[in-house]
């Protein structure tokens, strides 16, 4: 009984197999997918996401974080680990980065609530081929008033 | 037990049951396999090329065990992939709480906010793991199509 049962599990686990391959191949979702994703994402917008998310995901080390304001505010202060990629440089430094997976959970922010260029940004990566982009919606403001974890650029 | 495991009312409603919840875990992660493949990368044990990997196949693995369980289609293999794929969930979910890992469990919905793995999840995985079990032992013959087909001859006798 259980040999027929093994070789049955096989067998489906080989049509799953399968199934999944020609469906990643043909919907270009998962391990096939293409870089052009639509603006906006698949589902056609990023998700916002609050301080508390935010905070969990830099103490689990699950998301890279990308400070989206100008470079001086960058190095004043920022989150620990953060890349900077101003809007306005963008075409320019995301050629740079190199290294950071598709499927890479990431979290872009800027200075607060009354800013958007983490928003452009977030569409941005999202059209360049990252699936898994949120915006913190508080950005720097809410997160050093919080007197969460920061890091200064030395002079 | 063995009458347990012989009464095919209960069998079918078991196979109805734990079929129902691998096709309903599936589809979510079907429609977005990148979400999954983070979810599984959440959980610190492969890197993002076998993540992705599992991703596209374990869904259609859910889908077709679940399926298999419902119409009665190899329904001693179903059960059996079922228990093995259950008993790796039950493991990974204990072994990222043992690591202080605070992650959405991924089991039905990939979105990061809902079903955070936790006790309760690992004692809902262990339960369907039992119900496999159980499954695998029962008659084979007992499923959705079979009870259907079974009955009128069963009236006519």
């Amino acid at each position: 009984m259980i040999v027929r049962s093994i070789r049955e599990a096989l067998v489906l686990l080989g049509l799953a197999a399968l199934f999944g391959f020609s469906y990643s191949l043909i919907t270009q979702r998962g391990l096939f997918a293409s870089k052009a994703v639509p603006p906006g994402g698949p589902t056609g917008q990023i998700e916002m996401i609050d301080l508390a998310a935010a905070r969990r995901a830099f103490e689990q080390g699950t998301a890279v974080f990308i400070d989206s304001r100008h470079a001086f505010e960058f190095r004043q202060g920022h989150i620990p680990h953060a890349l900077s990629i101003p809007l306005n440089e963008f075409d320019q430094v995301f050629p740079h980065l190199t290294g950071i997976p598709a499927t890479q959970s990431i979290i872009v922010y800027c200075d607060g609530t009354e800013c958007n260029s983490s928003m452009d940004v977030g569409v941005r990566l999202m059209q360049a081929g990252y699936h898994n982009v949120r915006v913190f919606f508080g950005g720097w403001q809410e997160w050093s008033q919080q007197g969460l974890p920061s890091e200064a650029v030395k002079p | 037990m063995k009458s347990l495991l012989s009464n095919r009312l209960i069998v079918l409603l078991v196979r109805v049951f734990l079929g129902g919840v691998f096709v309903i875990a599936s589809l979510d992660k079907i429609v977005d396999p990148a979400a999954f493949a983070v979810s599984i990368l959440n959980y610190k044990v492969v890197s993002v090329t076998p993540a992705l990997v599992i991703a596209t196949v374990l869904p259609w693995a859910e889908l077709l065990c679940g399926l298999g369980l419902l119409l009665g289609l190899y329904p001693r293999g179903s059960s059996l992939l079922a228990a093995s794929m259950l008993a790796v969930f039950t493991v990974l979910m204990g072994s990222a709480l043992l690591r202080g890992l605070d992650i959405s469990c991924g089991c039905f919905s990939q979105d990061p906010s809902v079903g955070r793995i936790g006790g309760a999840r690992i004692a809902e995985d262990a339960g369907l793991f039992i119900l496999s079990i159980f499954s695998y032992y029962a008659a084979e013959d007992t499923s959705l199509l079979s009870w259907t087909k079974r009955r009128p001859t069963e009236h006519a006798a």
